[in-house]
């Protein structure tokens, strides 16, 4: 078995396995829970995003309809005009936050975009409608980013625990069954040993 | 002159375009392949308007150049002046947001200077302050008093509607030195023109939640259209009542502004327009080849140029037909 050389069949060593065992077994354990829980988020995350996405998109829509109506009335040179003349942007901090280990981005508004340009009306009316999707879309972003970093932390988990399962403590389960039947076979060994020369110093006595 | 418009069988071809390329080639099968020959051939919808806006010019200067004394100062008020202060509207939008000259050049109309000397010092002044003071000694003069609550509410918007203040002023005195027989209709086209526009500004600055909102910007502009009281505009900018304030105003305008109920500020610009040529038609059925004639001519050419900026940017923007025609007036 070439996974087992190197390995001492000694009680000491058969001590040190069952330890080492013990303390995969354990964390694949809570690797399991961690797993769990990820999952539990994830599903929970894609009703609310589901839900959430579908909403804006409709307000988007919206947005965009009158956006364009606004196009067409004005011709996109004046609108283009318009449109750049906004001089406070939208500012955002990105804070990263963490769950369970798994960091994700926050977003904080700073400072919000204002207008105290003359919009033509049919502009004005896309702009409110934007402005006011403005905090939505931010934390659908944000939700989005965070349900992708928990997905994607979910599967490494998943992996390790598949491989922690399948692989190593299987492995770990064989180098220590080698060891107590080599422990085993020179106890026996031993015994016979004894038991022979046992035999023969009662047969010199007698 | 009419033989130089579009029908509306040619327009609706064009309308029809399958794409950039097939517009371009209708586009030059009519009287516009002059200014659509010198466009590269992939060129998008804000260069077909530029080309588009260069014929206009044309006609409205070959047009004024041949027009009856009489009737030349509201021409040229109502038409060049009027594309000047939207040149002068972007030139002050363009320096408010610190866009170099080069962008705010560009996105100027291909207008000849009318009252003030040249498009140059004015692009090259350092921000909004430096145009407002190239334009003294004009008749945009009074941005100047204005300038001060520029500065401290950093509200371009009030200079933006002082501009329509000077339009309006301008307006009334070219009518009032226009023949008398006429006088009623030039009035009624700066009503629905003037009327409109600042309504829809009192309510556009007033929707964006612009942080200063000051009725006494907006009341002067409307001091010679009586079809809307003064206090309509505090309604709408004190106490955002769309409803209350259209109950207020007087025929035609109330109709005009009526889709502004929905929200539909495109719709009141599309019967902006409808009205106003329909004033002038029927101005026209009782005095064929006089003012209103004229007055049509250059109304028409203008909403043909329109529609076709809009036909270019629906096909380049790959809009289905219907959506985009709903906006198209001669359609």
């Amino acid at each position: 078995m070439s996974s087992i050389s190197g390995i001492r069949p000694t009680k000491g060593f058969l001590f040190q396995m069952k330890k080492r065992l013990g303390f995969i077994e354990r964390g694949c354990e809570f690797l399991k829970l961690k797993r769990d829980h990820l999952a539990k988020e994830l599903r929970e995350s894609l009703e609310v995003m589901r839900g959430q996405r579908q909403l804006l998109i409709e307000q988007l829509k919206e947005a965009y309809e009158a956006l364009t109506a606004a196009y067409l009335t004005l011709g996109p040179m004046e609108a283009r005009s318009q449109t750049r003349s906004v001089r406070r942007r939208l500012k955002v901090d990105v804070l990263p936050l963490s769950t369970m280990g798994v960091l994700y981005p926050m977003m904080k508004i700073l400072e919000k975009p204002s207008i105290d340009v003359e919009l033509d009306a049919s502009l004005a009316k896309a702009a409110e409608k934007i402005m006011s999707l403005l905090e939505q879309l931010i934390h659908l972003a944000e939700f989005e980013a965070r349900t992708e970093r928990i997905a994607d932390e979910l599967g490494k988990t998943n992996r390790k625990v598949n491989a922690l399962e399948n692989i190593v403590i299987p492995q770990f389960k064989n180098i220590i069954k080698f060891i107590e039947d080599k422990i085993d076979e020179e106890s026996l060994d031993e015994l016979v040993r004894l038991k022979l020369i046992g035999g023969a110093l009662a047969r010199r006595r007698g | 002159m009419s033989t130089e418009l579009l029908s509306r069988e040619e327009l609706l071809e064009i309308a029809k375009a399958r794409d950039e390329a097939d517009f371009r080639d209708r586009m030059l099968a009519t009287p516009y392949r002059l200014v659509m020959e010198e466009l590269p051939p992939d060129a998008r919808a804000i260069d077909y308007e530029g080309a588009i806006y260069t014929l206009l010019m044309n006609r409205v200067e070959r047009v004024i150049k041949v027009a009856p004394e009489d009737f030349k100062a509201y021409l040229r008020v109502y038409f060049p002046l009027k594309f000047e202060i939207f040149n002068l509207k972007r030139i002050l939008r363009g320096k408010h947001a610190g866009r170099d000259i080069a962008e705010i050049r560009d996105s100027l109309l291909p207008l000849s200077p009318l009252e003030i000397s040249d498009y140059k010092s004015l692009l090259e002044a350092e921000d909004v302050e430096g145009v407002v003071e190239a334009l003294r000694g004009t008749i945009y003069t009074p941005l100047y008093e204005r300038l001060e609550l520029y500065r401290e509410h950093y509200a371009l918007w009030v200079l933006e509607a002082e501009l329509l203040h000077i339009f309006a002023e301008e307006l009334e005195r070219a009518a009032e030195s226009s023949p008398r027989r006429f006088r009623d209709l030039l009035r009624s086209i700066t009503s629905i023109r003037v009327g409109v526009d600042a309504l829809l500004l009192a309510v556009s600055v007033s929707t964006v939640g612009c942080e200063y909102l000051d009725p006494d910007v907006v009341k002067p502009i409307l001091e010679h259209v009586v079809e809307v009281p003064p206090e309509v505009v505090e309604v709408i900018m004190e106490r955002g009542e769309i409803g209350e304030a259209l109950g207020l105003l007087k025929h035609p305008i109330d109709e005009v502004m009526e889709p502004i109920l929905e929200g539909d500020a495109a719709a009141v610009r599309r019967r902006q327009e409808e009205r106003l040529m329909t004033l002038v038609e029927e101005a026209v059925k009782m005095r064929y080849f006089d003012f209103p004639y004229i007055l049509w001519f250059l109304m028409r050419c203008e909403a043909e140029a329109r529609d076709l900026v809009r036909i270019a940017w629906g096909i380049d923007q790959k809009l289905p037909y219907e959506l985009f025609s709903r906006h198209l007036l001669l359609i």
